[in-house]
């Protein structure tokens, strides 16, 4: 009888194993939210040749890359594309005086302190990051920013790997 | 509440600083951009504003840090004379009033049934326009009364002339501590009804008759920078050169060398003993020789001898005094104070200017012909005749602005009586107040830091108020209710050219103030430059003034008290934190600790030891004290800084109504006082009462954050050898001899060469270090304030302070060597050690080994680091740091909406759990270096600079790169007077301390 | 101790008792009555009202305890400490013992080592109950991440983490390789699903000679490596202190001081937990007053280090000069925690000394009262040290004392609960007293002869 209790348990171990290699290697989906304003950055950054740093205006003296205002966007589409849909639900935000409620694809947790500014002096460029944006038409989280990550480039590039360069 | 746009347009990019509990980021986590991006703001930088502070009519200049549209930070504006870069502990608290939860949402309207309800402001104002267009009309004369905190310039203006368009002249500039005394004297003796500008920095010698000017008097923080430039010039081999004469061991007390706690009234008499002895000795200046007969035969009957019983200071120690005092010329003479206006006030005022003509200072350190805006302000007479035709129903409208009279004014003069005989009551008040609860239309004002505004402090400094925020509720600016009223009020438009007071005081400053300094300009090239430097300031002449003989003018029968023969008199005194009580909802005040008495959130009244015990009253004993006008209870503070024979009460707390911070905490001594005016001048008599104290057998525990020796009577014995030394020197004894006379010596480390275990740390770059000098500190709080704004500390309340819990990263440590009053002495030295305890940054920090998880540890910059998001919360570091300047969050710390729109972006949160303490500011560093970055250059020496730092008024600490060796700090660590904490302990601090220096012998030996 | 003082009384009597009688005499307490529930019902309670007195601490922070600014450590890692130092005795008398030839051990050696284990597992909740974010408690374990971040291999609580884990691991193995053989028997005695789980448990035991000899080399063995944690385990423990710069913690003499108070404790507690069980399962005649006398001279033995420990304290505060040490020292004569040093002297020195008398020694009532009370002198002890010293460090202006609040209390019951629960489920599920060494201890008499080549045929 022994024996019958062996099996069993060798049974129990082979699923619990299958089990966990099925949950490691499935695949996590992409992290791509939908936007109020299906923006596309492959017809502004490739199609027209748009500069980032024109609609992110700020990431050469911020932390913040920043996001442009409704009135920058409308600077273009007061001429641009005025018929599209998507333009529509812009003007709507613009005259409700709404700010458009975009969806962030990037965060990082509060406790760190990450500046664009600093990156960009140091000749980080932007796809090394958020990855080839220029050809995505709906923005997707490439990496998950995880510390580690961080640290491989900061590693590499001889960068400050003290913890207070990043949280403070 | 805030408007919702504004409110999207205040968070901008970045929300205010979460909690670390945001860890993983939410998936719908949004991004809020402008609707239409302002120029001047740039999410992630902060923008500065030049402004003023308001918290009492000192008027300092002001920056105003702001990040995304959002007040964080005060700091003192570099530029302006008024300050000079330095902050209070009041102003740097005063975000915390422009946040404060109780502020009035919007504007208030007392319904029939007595009821304050909301209302809008058009229903408001149109409340108002109706009734004074009644007045208007009616064209009755006087019928309309203001009563307002000090105001200048445009909003003076504008508030005289909207109130002559309705026929009355009652502009009433009232605040609770006046200079009467001082400008009837300088009347009497110099035909000059001004106060005088006095120079101390060029002083040699220094006598205070009861002038708190380190805390409340006149300009403290201008003062305070003054007497440190004075301190820092006086010789090391007889560094004392400050003696302070009064009732109470005050904050600017407890900094002189020698205090003279003298009986009530004797202060004429001493400075008139002072003055005979330099004329006995023959060191009177040649400039009295003419006055010399009345002088002569005015103190004839003061010789020291006589005064001694009177006094109680020996005749040699007077002799000294007056030869220090006429010999270390320029020297200067300070009068007056709050706790020292008896029925003498005005006597006082002249003896002491008598005593500065004496010994040539006129011209020197005491000048004239530099007006200041307190000569504007209304005396205590002027707010009794109001009172009175209140009371004759004269008054149908009265406008209250920034001022809460029913609060701080005698409660038995019966203004609040008075008030109930006024048809409408208006108030401009931004908090609910004594005063409010009387109102029947409250139209709520904005702070300050929300609104444009001018003020001038004294002549030749007018300085610039901008609005550096949107406004945080539905207040409207009282110069901008007053023009819209008057655009409604027939008649009365016409007299007002602006609709709104920004164009108001646009037009003011071009015709009023460039015109007269800078007509050349125009106003385009004139008003950035204003907006830049935070106004407009020069230099003023003072003009040379000549003594009249006032020997018939001065009073001089000793001073009587009201009240029985066998009470005690009562000393009141301005709250170094709270001012006159308008500061009292600000939760960090209330949580940093009286500079004195270190209790926190509480009121009380001071009784001296012996007194207690011959009362029976123990510490905390609640009592019943009792005047001829009235009682508080209160409970014991039993307190030895005190002259046997007075108790000591502070104005400020004791405040009523629904403070979430302040209400119920003490009680008001305003309802002790006598409703009389001092005859001479027309101020109030703050000291004129005696008082009784009676048991009402309960008890109040009054909280600590120092433990005290008597906290642990039992350990004694060997403890005493601890206890009785300072922290700051508490040495092994093999060292003591070393560091208690500051000899020279290696100040890097420790005298001995360390043996340690472990190599040293490298420090390639910089290694960040402090020095901060205890003969500089004066203990006034102003960094522990700074601390907190900057670095999001929280608050606690009174509970878990009694538990040990409070969360100040930087306390200021005071250190009493022994009781300083033995009733005996007349000259006594006070012996107080302010020591600004925070974290050491040691290079052998017993704090790093022991975590296991490498939350805190050295980095390659010197810096003791703390990692937040990596604590765990094992207390061990707290456990094994010698100085104790670790804090634990034992829960999650709570920010009263809209508090939380004052936090700093670029310092965490933290959270309930982990471990926290100071960290030189590591922000600040990070931002220096980046701004380095961005002007591709080397960090450079003063380029960092630590919230405290920066506002310290006494310039006491330093920060900077011990690494460099030409860097400012690297000189001052190697002063021969420096030492580290526990230096036994080799744990190699960053912080040196610069010894205090005390006088080693007696004051009169030679 | 050495075996030869063995009384002669010490193995029941081979004329009277047979090997049957054994099995049921000691099998028998695995059939306890009401009494048994009602204890058992009892632990859950309390182990129920611990663990919500901890979810509220989680909830709302350590603000529901005691502890503050200067007093970080209290009534948790004293009770941390107390239940580490009850674990030690089971190794002592299992292993030591067992090499020095004490064949009295064998009537508590059982009981013993079970204690141990459940002990460490009581004392391992502690530290992680004591943390700020104790659901970060792994962040302690070195194990590779993402992050890159390593632990902190100088601090103390991580060689604590290792001492513990280690002490964990030998003492389960030691515990379960000494059941082994009974296990045997109660898979021949059991039928149905337990017999199977018997049957896994003993690893098909079946008594051949061969089997005894590895048996008995193994457990030699196992006991061999074991010693030295015993020594190990309370040294590291009391290097927390040892290595801090506290006033009263940092001193060369703890890890022998605290080794003594871990041993002394631990036998109290074996008392406390023998005396009452071989009364309720009818063991007097295999666990006697001689083999309770014998714990009673360890304890007295034990006891008189501990005395001489405090004695030496004192001594180096004096003999430093150091006034902070001696501040501290001074608060504990005659300061505020007065109270609680003296208490502790009472209960670790001055009663233990009536174990002199050797009508005391074999007087069980009297063992059992003064078992309770060591064990009550040595939390104190431990707290005096810990929070006693943390109150009163070089800084005078932050000094504070610390009481425990109702949480702490709470939880130190629901701690006490916990291992009485582990202990009540040891006696209804395992024999209490190894049955191969009684009998062992039956037939070979005299010392002479060496009882590991013997065979126990059941």
């Amino acid at each position: 009888m022994g024996k019958y209790v062996w099996t069993a348990a060798a049974g129990v171990l082979l699923l619990s194993l299958l089990a966990g290699a099925v949950w490691l290697v499935q695949a996590e989906e992409p992290y791509a939210p939908d936007q109020p304003i299906a923006f596309d950055h492959k017809v502004h950054v490739t199609d027209y040749n748009i500069q980032c740093f024109y609609c992110h205006s700020y990431v050469d003296r911020s932390p913040f890359a920043g996001v442009p205002s409704v009135e920058r966007c409308m600077g273009c589409h007061l001429i641009v594309a005025r018929d599209s849909p998507e333009i529509e639900k812009l003007r709507n935000y613009q005259q409700s005086g709404e700010p458009v409620p975009w969806i962030k694809v990037y965060a990082l947790p509060r406790f760190v302190h990450f500046n664009h500014e600093a990156h960009l002096r140091a000749e980080v460029q932007c796809q090394s990051c958020h990855g080839a944006v220029e050809s995505m038409s709906k923005v997707t989280r490439v990496n998950d920013l995880q510390m580690g990550w961080c640290l491989d480039c900061h590693r590499s590039e001889e960068a400050s790997v003290d913890c207070l360069t990043c949280h403070y | 509440m805030i408007k919702r746009r504004d409110f999207l347009k205040v968070m901008g990019v970045s929300g205010p600083a979460a909690l670390l509990e945001a860890c993983a980021p939410p998936q719908t986590e949004q991004l809020i951009p402008y609707l239409v991006s302002p120029d001047n703001i740039v999410p992630g930088v902060p923008a500065y504003y030049t402004t003023q502070c308001r918290e009492c009519p000192a008027g300092c200049g002001m920056l105003a840090k702001t990040r995304e549209g959002r007040v964080i930070k005060a700091e003192g504006n570099p530029n302006h004379p008024v300050g000079q870069g330095h902050l209070c502990i009041r102003g740097q608290a005063s975000v915390q009033s422009l946040y404060n939860p109780d502020r009035f949402r919007g504007p208030l309207l007392r319904d029939e049934g007595g009821q304050l309800r909301t209302t809008d402001w058009e229903q408001a104002e149109e409340l108002l326009t109706s009734r004074l267009g009644q007045i208007k009309a009616s064209g009755s004369e006087q019928r309309v009364a203001w009563m307002g905190r000090l105001l200048t310039g445009s909003m003076e203006q504008l508030t005289r002339q909207w109130l002559q368009s309705l026929g009355s002249e009652r502009l009433l500039f009232y605040e609770t501590f006046d200079y009467e005394p001082l400008r009837r004297a300088t009347q009497i003796a110099f035909d000059r009804s001004e106060l005088p500008s006095y120079h101390l920095q060029d002083a040699r010698f220094l006598i205070s008759f009861g002038a708190d000017f380190l805390e409340t008097w006149r300009s403290n923080v201008e003062l305070m920078g003054d007497f440190q430039r004075m301190r820092k010039a006086r010789s090391t081999e007889r560094p004392d050169n400050f003696v302070h004469i009064s009732q109470r061991l005050s904050l600017t007390a407890s900094n002189a060398d020698w205090w003279i706690p003298i009986t009530p009234g004797a202060e004429v008499q001493l400075a008139l003993a002072i003055i005979h002895s330099i004329l006995e000795q023959g060191l009177a200046v040649p400039e009295v020789d003419s006055d010399r007969g009345w002088i002569e035969s005015l103190v004839e009957p003061y010789s020291p001898e006589a005064t001694q019983n009177a006094t109680g200071v020996e005749v040699s120690s007077v002799q000294e005094l007056a030869r220090r005092f006429s010999q270390d010329s320029p020297s200067l003479a300070l009068g007056g104070g709050v706790s020292s206006t008896g029925e003498q006030a005005v006597s006082l005022e002249l003896a002491v200017l008598l005593l500065n003509a004496v010994a040539g200072n006129l011209g020197k350190t005491l000048t004239f012909g530099i007006p200041s805006a307190l000569d504007q302000l209304a005396t205590y007479q002027e707010v009794l005749d109001l009172i009175q035709d209140m009371n004759q129903e004269k008054i149908e409208v009265l406008f209250l602005h920034e001022a809460n009279p029913v609060f701080t004014l005698p409660q038995s003069c019966g203004f609040a009586e008075a008030l109930e005989k006024v048809p409408l009551v208006v108030s401009f008040s931004r908090l609910p107040d004594e005063t409010t609860a009387r109102a029947d239309l409250i139209l709520p004002d904005h702070h300050f830091l929300e609104s444009w505004g001018d003020f001038s402090p004294r002549a030749g400094v007018v300085s610039i108020q901008q609005p550096a925020m949107q406004p945080v509720f539905d207040s409207k600016a009282t110069g901008d209710v007053l023009l819209s009223t008057a655009q409604n009020i027939d008649g009365m438009a016409s007299e007002f050219e602006h609709s709104n007071y920004f164009d108001w005081l646009h037009a003011y400053w071009d015709s009023e103030i460039r015109t007269q300094v800078a007509a050349e300009q125009s106003w385009e090239e004139f008003w950035p430059d204003i907006l830049r430097q935070g106004g407009h300031f020069q230099e003023v002449e003072p003009v040379t003034v000549a003594l009249r003989n006032f020997s018939t003018q001065i009073r001089l029968q000793p001073e009587g008290l009201e009240g029985p023969e066998d009470g005690h008199a009562l000393l009141v005194y301005p709250s170094a934190a709270f001012f006159d009580g308008r500061n009292a909802n600000n939760s960090w005040l209330q949580e940093i600790p009286d500079p004195v008495t270190q209790l926190v959130w509480d009121g009380w009244v001071e009784v001296h030891p012996e007194s207690g015990r011959e009362m029976g009253l123990q510490e905390g004993d609640v009592v019943t004290v009792t005047s001829p006008y009235g009682s508080v209870t209160l409970p014991v503070h039993l307190f030895a800084g005190l002259k046997v024979g007075v108790v000591a009460m502070s104005l400020g707390q004791g405040r009523s109504g629904e403070l979430r911070y302040a209400s119920g905490r003490g009680d008001n001594p305003m309802r002790l006082l006598s409703p009389q005016a001092e005859p001479e001048s027309g101020s109030l008599l703050w000291r004129s009462v005696r008082v009784t104290l009676a048991k009402t057998g309960e008890r109040h525990q009054l909280v600590s954050l120092q433990a005290r020796p008597q906290d642990h009577p039992r350990d004694t014995l060997i403890a005493r050898e601890v206890q009785d030394t300072p922290f700051a020197e508490q040495i092994f004894p093999s060292q003591l001899s070393d560091s208690a006379s500051g000899e020279e010596h290696d100040t890097a480390s420790s005298h001995h060469e360390p043996i340690d275990f472990y190599p040293p740390h490298e420090h390639p770059d910089h290694q960040w270090g402090m020095a901060i000098d205890l003969d500089s500190c004066t203990g006034c709080n102003a960094c522990v304030a700074a601390c907190y704004a900057e670095n999001n500390v929280p608050i606690v309340g009174k509970e878990k302070c009694a538990q040990g819990r409070e969360m100040s990263w930087l306390r200021i440590e005071r250190h009493l060597h022994d009781p300083p009053v033995t009733q005996e002495s007349a000259l006594v030295q006070p012996q107080v050690t302010s020591v600004p305890a925070l974290c050491q940054h040691c290079h052998n920090a017993p704090c790093e080994p022991v975590c296991p998880v490498f939350a805190t540890y050295h980095n390659p910059e010197g810096l003791n680091a703390q990692v937040y998001a990596r604590c765990v919360g094992t207390r061990y570091c707290s456990n094994n740091c010698p100085y104790k300047v670790r804090r634990f969050n034992w829960s999650a710390s709570e920010f009263p909406e809209p508090l939380e729109l004052q936090l700093n972006p670029d310092v965490t949160v933290r959270t309930s759990g982990v471990m926290e303490k100071c960290t030189f500011c590591v922000q600040r560093i990070q931002a220096g270096k980046n701004r380095a970055g961005r002007e591709e250059r080397q960090l450079v020496d003063g380029d960092i600079t630590p919230a405290c730092a920066q506002t310290c008024p006494a310039e006491a600490i330093l920060f900077g790169d011990l690494a460099d060796p030409d860097s400012r700090l690297s000189q001052r660590v190697a002063d021969p007077r420096g030492y580290h904490l526990l230096e036994g302990l080799n744990t190699r601090p960053a912080i040196t301390y610069l010894k205090k220096l005390v006088p080693e012998k007696p004051f009169d030996e030679e | 101790m050495s075996s030869t003082d063995r009384p002669h009384n010490l193995s029941p009597d081979p004329t009277t008792t047979r090997f049957g009688r054994v099995n049921r005499d000691i099998l028998g307490t695995l059939h306890p009555g009401r009494l048994y529930f009602a204890a058992l019902a009892l632990c859950l309670l309390g182990i129920g009202w611990g663990v919500w007195s901890w979810v509220q601490q989680v909830n709302n922070g350590l603000a529901v305890t005691g502890l503050h600014n200067p007093v970080m450590w209290g009534a948790y890692i004293t009770t941390f400490v107390f239940w580490v130092g009850i674990a030690h005795s089971g190794t002592l008398i299992s292993a030591v013992l067992f090499l020095f030839r004490a064949r009295w051990r064998t009537a508590i050696s059982r009981a013993a080592e079970a204690m141990t284990v459940f002990a460490v597992m009581t004392a391992g909740l502690f530290p992680i109950i004591h943390l700020g974010r104790p659901w970060l408690f792994y962040w302690l374990l070195p194990y590779p991440n993402q992050r890159g971040l390593w632990v902190n291999f100088r601090s103390p609580l991580l060689w604590d983490v290792f001492a513990i884990g280690t002490y964990f691991t030998v003492s389960v193995l030691f515990f379960y390789l000494g059941l082994v053989p009974d296990l045997a028997i109660l898979r021949d005695n059991s039928t149905g699903w337990k017999r199977r789980i018997f049957s896994i448990a003993s690893l098909g035991w079946s008594g051949s000679t061969r089997e005894w000899k590895h048996f008995n080399s193994s457990y030699l063995l196992m006991a061999a490596l074991a010693t030295p944690l015993v020594i190990s385990v309370h040294s590291v423990v009391s290097w927390d202190f040892a290595v801090a710069i506290v006033p009263g913690w940092h001193s060369t003499l703890f890890a022998p001081y605290f080794v003594a108070g871990a041993i002394f404790s631990g036998l109290a507690m074996v008392l406390t937990l023998i005396i009452p069980a071989r009364k309720i399962l009818h063991l007097e005649e295999y666990v006697t007053p001689s083999h309770l006398e014998n714990v009673a001279k360890l304890i007295l033995f034990t006891s008189l280090i501990v005395s001489y420990s405090y004695v030496i304290e004192f001594f180096f505060a004096w003999y430093s000069q150091n006034p902070f040490e001696q501040t501290v020292f001074m608060s504990r004569l005659v300061g505020d925690y007065a109270p609680l040093f003296w208490l502790m002297v009472v209960c670790n020195c001055l009663t233990p000394m009536l174990f002199f008398i050797p009508s005391a020694r074999r007087n069980t009532a009297l063992l059992f009262v003064v078992s309770l009370l060591i064990n009550v002198g040595m939390w104190t002890e431990r707290f005096v040290i810990i929070a006693g010293s943390l109150a009163r460090q070089y800084n005078t202006t932050t000094w504070g004392d610390y009481g425990p609040s109702w949480v702490e209390w709470s939880i130190l019951l629901g701690s006490l609960c916990w291992f009485l629960f582990w202990f009540l489920l040891f006696i209804r599920h395992l024999p209490g007293l190894p049955i191969a060494e009684v009998k062992e201890a039956m037939i070979h008499g005299s010392p002479a002869r060496n009882s590991l080549s013997a065979e126990g045929q059941p």
